[in-house]
């Protein structure tokens, strides 16, 4: 197993933000293997999940798909929450290629790389008087201020890519063009719900952002901004072929959204005293009591609206234990109140040259900590499976906080005999 | 959690959150507070302001006048929509004859009959309508017409029609048409001779145009045909007879402040009820009331009063060049002279007035001379000045408001917390119901709350705080989804035997809160 470590590097098209890792097993395959003999990688990789820090996959679901939730699973949720509710959510399909023989304007060591993919990324952090507020009330004694804080970023687009890559060493970039889908973003800071202590007024302070695409033209590669991605991965070998620091980043850009993007704005306080009983008295019999606007009133613009990308920079160590095991650790890091830092660290174990199995701890992102596993199998000469899970007890139980799942489907096509 | 939700949750991820295919609504139980309503109830809440006064030992006063009867201008004088047509002809058969340029060929004054009731009108200023008229000729050459109605004065002129005709086009006549606006003309009916009336006098004239470049040939079965129509002419100023006219009274008058009492009953110590007569018609009158009555739920009192079946003989306005000089009648009736206080402690929402009038009743005595305007007709007037120093027994105020429909059945249970701060000096009974839309009741939301009356302090009511809580139970809170209206009912007793004086500062400071659990959910 010659410079196996060397070769312990990922391609940037499967980086879940989510998710375990894939992707090694044919990376463990020497020189001679299939697959640096291979002329096209061609790749589906396809990850989905959520994960938070205090919501359980029973709240997410009855959320989702309708049912009852009881007090107990709001109150587990309420409790984990110190200080702040985050979640985060996303899907992920992609395809790509690697052009393996040829090479790069006469430089055999470099080849041409592409990928198409489609995500989606939903995250949100909250604290807990919001959560308070919508799941179990304002009711209690006394005086009563809720601080009400809220983010919420969603965010769906198509990315059409093409790039280099360094065959040794697979570091690489991508650049992409973006269509933006759909994205939809509310911000509430320095809000609180007050209730008084005789329940004669509440009043919510607020400092509201939010903002929507263009929504007369929907659905997917409806073109309702354009954009501009940069994926890059750059693997450095340790000395004697130990392993490798890799440094990653994903979905560095932007998009514009059209001129059709609504804005809406409102720092006010909204305060109710009940319906005022001399209005009803100066109408005439069968008046109709008076209601109340659906919405706060809220400063509206349309126009361009430019938004980062969901982007995020990882880094990571693989290190070989034995001639059939490795570590990883890595950490990954977005600039958002709902992300931590996250960290991983997994062990892998080579069963043959063909099966690689997998399991993994890691912290931080949207959620605590959880568990997960892993497998990747050669079928044949061409076809490459790989599955994992970063939360084996989210799948299994009601009371976990995520839910995941990585798929990685390849296809060598080999060259000529000639 | 089984396989089918992880994989249902992933597609429902990967096709972004959309198309979620939903079995129930997602739904969950809140502990929530807040306000429901509030406000300070006084006396500008119940009864108009302007019919609230103090009176010098700071007693409020509610006034209240209201026409009983009104003999005005549209009972008296009618004028119908009135279309004349007058044919006229050269006096020759025959013909053609040539007829020089400026030679006269019809020269005639003919009165005018406007469709005019029963009235014989001398003079009229018109409100509002037109005067539509139409000149056909079927002369084969150009006229010159002129056609003046001297008596119709529209902005300071006797009106004239001035038409030079062009010639006929075989049978088919030369026709012309124009509309005047009467609104604010004067119109004479004495005819041409000055003395007659309903009568419009006009004058017509018909020459061979003196512009024209031939004589003119005239058949002897030629003709000027002028068509004159008076529409809905509305009077603002009527002189003439008007007849000797024999009405009865039957009228219902709505008394309005007392509109939203729905039962119970007054104990009043004085009443002043003012009935007064104002004759601003010059014309005489004789009115006799048969009977006036106070009604309520099919109860009701007959006024004892001398004027009831007395005729009241009503002597003809002044008219001094537009400045009216009116009779007035005015009759005093109070607790002393008949049993009004007795009508009034039922608390009527309705006033019955049964009576005849009779106008000149001694016919034209006036020579032709009766007068009247639009803005002032002859009318009775009643003035209510009931000083508001009364016991209440069951005194019932109901009132209707139209409930918004929910967006889905409310599922929970809690209270209403009411907190009354009231000064008016009776004890109310508070309750609340919810109708479905047949007005049929499904539930009670709160049954007889109590408020306590305000307490005696001099010439006030301190605030008396009264609270009470109402468990709304979760079958009440469901039936509110299939209610449609919710009723108020307010019941109001004085305590004791002593009636108690209104200062006007009465008021009750009224608010409501709710708790209780409730379930929100979204499809």
């Amino acid at each position: 197993m010659k410079n196996l470590l060397l070769l312990l590097c990922v391609f940037a098209s499967v980086s879940p933000l989510l998710g375990q890792r894939l992707w090694l097993l044919p990376q463990l395959s020497d020189a001679d293997s299939s697959f640096y003999q291979s002329s096209i990688v061609l790749s589906i990789n396809a990850d989905a999940g959520f994960r938070s820090n205090s919501i359980e996959n029973e709240m997410v679901d009855k959320l989702l798909f309708g049912g009852y939730i009881g007090n107990d699973v709001i109150q587990r949720a309420y409790d984990r929450m110190a200080p702040l509710g985050r979640m985060g959510a996303q899907s992920d399909a992609n395809f790509t290629f690697q052009m393996m023989s040829d090479s790069l304007f006469g430089n055999a060591k470099w080849g041409w790389q592409g990928k198409v993919q489609s995500r989606i990324h939903l995250e949100s952090s909250f604290n807990k008087g919001l959560f308070s507020a919508v799941f179990q009330g304002n009711g209690g004694e006394g005086e009563v201020t809720q601080n009400v804080d809220a983010y919420l970023d969603f965010m769906q687009y198509q990315k059409f890519g093409v790039g280099v890559f360094h065959k040794p060493s697979m570091s690489g970039f991508t650049f992409s063009a973006v269509n933006g889908q759909q994205f939809e973003r509310f911000r509430n800071t320095e809000s609180s719900l007050f209730t008084s202590s005789e329940s004669d007024s509440l009043a919510l302070e607020h400092n509201i952002y939010y903002g929507r695409s263009d929504t007369i033209t929907s659905g997917f590669l409806s073109g309702d901004g354009i954009g501009v991605s940069f994926d890059g991965v750059l693997n450095v070998p340790l000395k004697g072929s130990k392993g490798l620091i890799s440094l990653e980043v994903f979905d560095l850009g932007f998009v514009a959204w059209n001129e059709s993007t609504l804005i809406n704005r409102s720092k006010d306080t909204w305060s109710y005293t009940g319906f005022d009983l001399n209005e009803i008295l100066d109408e005439n019999q069968d008046t109709v009591l008076p209601s109340y606007p659906d919405s706060l009133d809220a400063n509206a613009e349309v126009g361009k609206e430019i938004r980062l990308l969901p982007g995020r920079l990882e880094m990571r160590l693989l290190h070989q234990i034995n001639l059939n095991d490795f570590f990883e650790i890595g950490m990954s890091f977005r600039p958002v109140d709902s992300y931590e830092p996250y960290f991983r660290a997994a062990y892998f174990y080579h069963f043959t040259s063909r099966t690689l199995v997998g399991a993994q701890v890691a912290t931080g992102g949207y959620g605590t900590v959880r568990f997960g596993i892993s497998a990747e199998k050669w079928f044949g000469k061409n076809w490459y499976v790989a599955v994992g899970t970063e939360d084996v007890y989210g799948l299994i139980s009601k009371q976990g906080l995520g839910m995941q799942g990585t798929l990685r489907l390849s296809y060598l096509i080999q060259r000529n005999a000639s | 959690m089984d396989l089918n939700r992880i994989l249902g949750l992933i597609t429902v991820l990967l096709i972004g959150f959309v198309s979620c295919k939903r079995d129930e609504p997602t739904s969950w139980d809140i502990a929530g507070r807040a306000p429901v309503a509030r406000g300070v109830i006084d006396w500008s809440d119940l009864i108009a302001d302007s019919l609230l006064e103090v009176d010098e030992a700071g007693i409020l006063h509610l006034i209240y006048e209201q026409s009983l009867v009104d003999l005005g201008i549209d009972t008296l004088v009618e004028i119908a929509d009135t279309t004349v047509s007058k044919q006229f002809e050269p006096g020759f058969a025959g013909g053609p004859i040539e007829i020089a340029q400026g030679t006269s060929i019809i020269s005639l004054d003919e009165n005018i009959n406007l469709n005019v009731n029963s009235a014989e009108l001398r003079e009229i200023i018109v409100e509002s309508g037109v005067l539509t008229y139409k000149l056909r000729s079927y002369v084969g050459g150009q006229l010159d017409v002129n056609y003046s109605l001297p008596g119709v004065i529209v902005n300071g002129e006797g009106l004239e029609i001035d038409v030079t005709t062009e010639s006929a086009d075989g049978l088919a006549p030369w026709e012309y048409s124009n509309t005047v606006d009467l609104s604010g003309a004067s119109i004479d009916l004495q005819g041409t001779n000055g003395n007659q009336f309903n009568k419009v006098a006009s004058l017509l004239s018909v020459s061979a145009a003196a512009s024209s470049l031939t004589p003119i040939p005239v058949f002897g079965d030629d003709s000027v045909t002028v068509e004159l129509s008076f529409q809905n002419v509305r009077i603002a100023y009527a002189r003439g007879f008007f007849g000797e006219i024999n009405g009865e009274i039957n009228e219902a008058i709505n008394l309005e402040p007392l509109a939203n009492i729905a039962g119970g009953s007054l104990d009043l110590e004085t009443l002043s009820f003012e009935l007064e007569i104002k004759n601003y018609i010059g014309a005489d009158a004789q009115v006799t009331f048969n009977e006036i009555s106070g009604a309520r739920n099919g109860e009701e009192v007959i006024l004892n009063h001398v004027i009831i079946n007395n005729q009241i003989n009503i002597t003809r306005a002044i008219d001094n060049d537009g400045g009216i000089t009116p009779n007035n009648y005015a009759f005093v009736i109070d607790e002393t002279n008949s049993n009004i206080v007795e009508l009034f402690e039922l608390l009527p929402s309705v006033l019955n007035v049964v009576g005849d009038i009779t106008l000149n009743p001694l016919g034209d005595v006036s020579g032709g001379n009766d007068f009247i305007y639009t803005a002032q007709p002859m009318e009775a007037v009643f003035k209510a000045d009931l000083p508001l120093c009364l016991g209440m027994n069951g005194v019932f105020f109901r009132d209707t408001l139209a409930l918004e429909a929910t967006n889905g059945p409310l599922v929970g249970e809690g209270k209403l917390n009411v907190r009354a701060l009231n000064s008016f000096p009776m004890n109310a009974q508070i309750t609340l119901r919810f109708l479905d839309e047949r007005e049929q009741e499904i539930s009670v939301l709160l049954e007889e709350g109590n408020v306590s009356a305000g307490i005696a302090s001099g010439d006030e009511y301190l605030a008396n705080e009264s609270n009470f809580s109402v468990l709304i139970s979760s079958e009440v809170l469901g039936s509110l989804n299939a209610a449609s209206k919710i009723v108020l009912e307010v019941t109001m007793n004085t305590e004791g035997e002593d009636l108690v004086k209104m200062y006007g500062g009465e008021k009750i400071d009224l608010l409501i809160t709710a708790e209780g659990s409730i379930q929100l959910s979204y499809e």
